[in-house]
């Protein structure tokens, strides 16, 4: 602990020389310039400017772009609670209630409620990160293809908590989206399924388009059809109003705290990833928090929890990458290529090889937090002012915006097609009562899970054994039938009265 | 153009050894060039695309801009078709690597290597087969002894089904009578995970994915695809073929292509651009730090190795059913 301490405290004499700190308040600024547009996240950030960190001290070009990261993850839920436009797919879940929000008039609460609990998450996952690295990796390896299989299963069942009132409606939108990521290649499969003999499908549909229209174009065509003028909410709290005061604060604490511990966990495990680990804190929030009958209708505590499960999430799987050289995401596998430019070897011997660099690493985190809360908190004012922005105005700036952001996934007019089509249906489907979330995220979570109870099944040449052959896999097992009971308890206690309506 | 002015330029190029100054009095690019990556950015094309561009702009080999495009999709076949449409183009050049012209096997694509003039070959990789460090196989022949002892018991984890990884491992396990198990994961670090975690008995690693594994001690290297026996760290380990296993040889190319109807002039251009960034220091130096085997093959060579490479393919591919 102590030895620890002493290498933290040298890290941060590296990670606050003059150039690092400017090199960390660039880095957020970009990052949440980038994070806030959507269908760019801090993949596309972190590639795109690796080649121009090269020429800068390696230290100092990971602790930029250690800021850009996190600045991306605060950045990426503006669109989400200002337009309903997720850029990316852990934002879906800051949408849920976010947007909501905005509607209402509190859209400068939500986002300062987001970056507030951000900031909380990610320095829990950092603090873990600092005392526990190794520990942490080792329990992210016990997780095999069976273990991480029944966890993607846990998520996709507590999905039934997300159905609101029409459970079969909500049923028929989670087996939409089940249907349509079995499209493409399959990791197990190698070959094509229902790709129609079309290359753009080979690969399967794009999650970006797919939100995109799902959310943003949807939500464009219901203003339109509104026919109103006036802006999205009026009236709209100001600036003095929306920003959170001492007893905010202590509220979204607790959401804050305990979906950061949530979300570090989660973001350990291999393949789990930022969006399960919003999605896990999200659930949590709504079984056990203060405010959970509010949840979905626009509670800051939904927003609080979503982004700091997502931030802890991302800091959690940088732990597999510093302790065992082991991408836990995609942003740190493309950190993994950068490093190994800068001459280093990422991998077990890191921290004996590399001690400065992987405490001016882990320290630049730190800073890196705190300079994108600092910079997100300036420049929340602005973009508040898109709440102003009256209907006429605002409706042809996001169809541009949804199109743009289409187009940049690939580069070709497929995506745009497809998120336009997408956004007709899912209007369509809004008005019938369908709701977009569990579509999304059965989406995002189903081919993880079809690879990882295949690759089981490989494992254990077809027996059922393997789901019970570990204790983690048992308490997964355990968990996945309380929350079977759980759903289904109230179901049938409630069919009683219905039945006899008087 | 007199004799005698050509031939100062001659003298002055070969001074400066600057830009390629028309050797062939051909055909130069008269506007930016378009080097088209047909996966997303950040993968292993994509970082190879880039410091190619970077060892271009450096050591100013070019004289108009190199310009990364990624065109992801259908597993390389969006960008593939986009290059192979911009016919006789010779500002459109693309990223062209084996596992790409797997896939346009196995998918049946509309643009295979006919469709597509091979430009050169910059680096060769190979691949490994790695166990836990105190895993109880003193070598290859003793892992595959007990993998035929106990059938289905010995899992390997490769990236991806029907791609690289699984031709090699369906090498392997053709003398065992088919003993082993192929589990596909998405990609090297899952795999390492699994195989760390005990989750699987071995995996198939390029060298760059597990070094530094190798180098902290905690895996095991039982044998390695290539030739002849790779450089560094990777020196004692012995190849497949010394091990008395000669069809175990798998190297993968890295290199470029164009689209077709280039003319020889254009060809005969970027023979001379990708000759010259083979000997460029930025060059070798990113094919060490990936650790790739360091290979030059001109524009004639690689159609050769490719088409050959293209032809086993097809033999092993139809032996996995994934070419019917």
């Amino acid at each position: 602990m102590l030895e620890t301490l002493q290498a933290l405290i040298s890290g941060f004499g590296t990670a606050l020389l003059p150039n690092n700190l400017l090199a960390a308040l660039i880095g957020s600024v970009l990052g949440i310039v980038i994070g806030a547009i959507p269908g760019l996240g801090s993949v596309t950030a972190i590639a795109l400017l690796l080649p121009l960190t090269f020429g800068l001290d390696p230290t100092t070009a990971i602790i930029m772009l250690a800021a850009v990261y996190f600045g991306c993850m605060f950045g990426g839920a503006y669109s989400a609670i200002l337009l309903n436009i997720p850029g990316d797919a852990p934002a879906v879940m800051t949408a849920m209630d976010g947007y909501p929000m905005s509607r209402d008039g509190r859209g400068g609460k939500a986002l300062f409620a987001a970056n507030y609990a951000s900031f909380i998450g990610g320095t829990i996952g950092i603090v873990i990160l600092t005392f526990t690295g190794p520990l942490l990796a080792d329990f992210g390896l016990r997780f095999g293809p069976a273990e991480t299989g029944l966890l993607i299963l846990v998520a996709l069942t507590s999905i039934g908590w997300l159905l609101g009132t029409n459970v079969l409606k909500g049923l028929a939108a989670t087996a939409v989206g089940i249907m349509l990521a079995t499209i493409g290649i399959g990791t197990t499969f190698g070959q094509p399924r229902f790709t129609l003999d079309s290359i753009y499908l080979l690969n399967g549909i794009n999650f970006i388009p797919l939100v995109i229209g799902m959310f943003g174009f949807a939500q464009l065509l219901e203003m339109m059809a509104a026919r109103t003028t006036q802006p999205v909410a009026r009236p709209q709290l100001g600036l003095r109003d929306s920003l959170p005061g001492a007893g905010d604060l202590r509220a979204l604490l607790p959401v804050s705290v305990r979906s950061g511990f949530l979300g570090t966990l989660t973001g350990v495990v291999p393949g789990a990833g930022a969006t399960t680990g919003s999605f896990f804190a999200y659930i949590l929030e709504r079984r056990v928090g203060r405010n959970r009958e509010q949840m979905g209708k626009g509670a800051a505590e939904g927003v609080a929890a979503a982004e700091s499960g997502n931030n802890s999430a991302a800091v959690g799987s940088f732990a597999p990458l510093l302790s065992l050289g082991i991408p836990g995401s995609g942003t740190s596998a493309i950190l993994l290529g950068g490093l190994m430019m800068w001459g280093l070897q990422p991998g077990p011997l890191l921290f004996q090889n590399q001690p400065d660099f992987v405490w001016g690493l882990i320290s630049s985190m730190y800073i890196g937090n705190v300079m994108a809360v600092i910079a997100a908190f300036l420049i929340i004012p602005f973009l508040m002012r898109i709440l102003w922005v009256p209907t006429g105005i605002l409706v042809p700036i996001v169809g541009v915006v949804c199109i743009v952001a289409a187009y940049s996934v690939s580069g070709s007019m497929f995506e745009v097609w497809m998120m336009i089509g997408v956004g007709v249906v899912a209007y369509l489907m809004g008005r019938a009562g369908y709701p977009a979330a569990p579509l999304l995220l059965a989406f995002v979570l189903t081919p993880r899970l079809e690879t990882s109870i295949r690759q089981a099944f490989d494992i254990s040449n077809g027996s059922l054994g393997i789901f019970v052959s570990s204790p983690i896999a048992i308490a997964l097992l355990g968990v996945l039938v309380l929350i079977l009971l759980a759903l289904v308890w109230p179901l049938l206690s409630k069919r009683k009265p219905a039945e006899n309506p008087l | 153009m007199n004799l005698k002015t050509l031939a100062l330029a001659a003298f002055a190029a070969a001074i400066v050894g600057g830009p390629a100054l028309a050797q062939d009095g051909g055909w130069t690019p008269n506007r930016n060039v378009e080097l088209v990556v047909p996966y997303s950015a950040g993968g292993g094309s994509d970082l190879n695309a880039r410091a190619l561009a970077e060892a271009i702009r450096q050591n100013n080999l070019v004289s108009r801009n190199i310009v990364v495009l990624n065109r992801p999709g259908g597993s390389g076949a969006v960008g593939n078709t986009y290059v192979a449409s911009r016919v006789g183009d010779g500002t459109a050049m693309m990223t062209f690597n084996s596992g790409q012209m797997m896939s346009t096997l196995s998918n049946d694509a509309a643009v295979k290597l006919e469709n597509i003039t091979p430009l050169g070959t910059l680096a060769l990789d190979t691949l490994m087969l790695a166990v836990q460090a105190d895993a109880p196989y003193e070598d290859f022949d003793a892992f595959l002894e007990a993998g035929t002892a106990n059938p289905q018991s010995i899992t390997i984890g490769g990236a991806a089904r029907g791609g690289e990884d699984n031709l090699v491992f369906a090498i392997l396990d053709t003398p065992t009578g088919n003993a082993l198990q192929y589990v596909p994961f998405d990609g090297a670090g899952d795999i390492v995970s699994a195989l760390l975690g005990g989750h699987v008995t071995a995996g198939i690693f390029n060298p760059g994915e597990i070094s530094a594994q190798l180098e902290a001690g905690s895996v095991r290297i039982l044998g390695t695809f290539s030739t002849e026996r790779l450089g560094g760290i990777f020196a004692d380990i012995p190849t497949f073929t010394e091990q008395g296993y000669p069809d175990a040889v798998f190297e993968m190319f890295r290199g470029y292509a164009g689209p077709p109807g280039m003319t020889d002039e254009m060809i005969a251009y970027w023979d001379n651009v990708l000759g010259q960034v083979a000997e460029t220091a930025e060059w070798q130096a990113d094919v060490e730090a990936n650790s790739l085997i360091p290979t030059y093959m001109n524009a004639a060579d690689s159609k050769a190795f490719w088409e050959q490479e293209e032809e086993r393919y097809i033999v092993l591919l139809t032996d996995l059913g994934f070419i019917n």
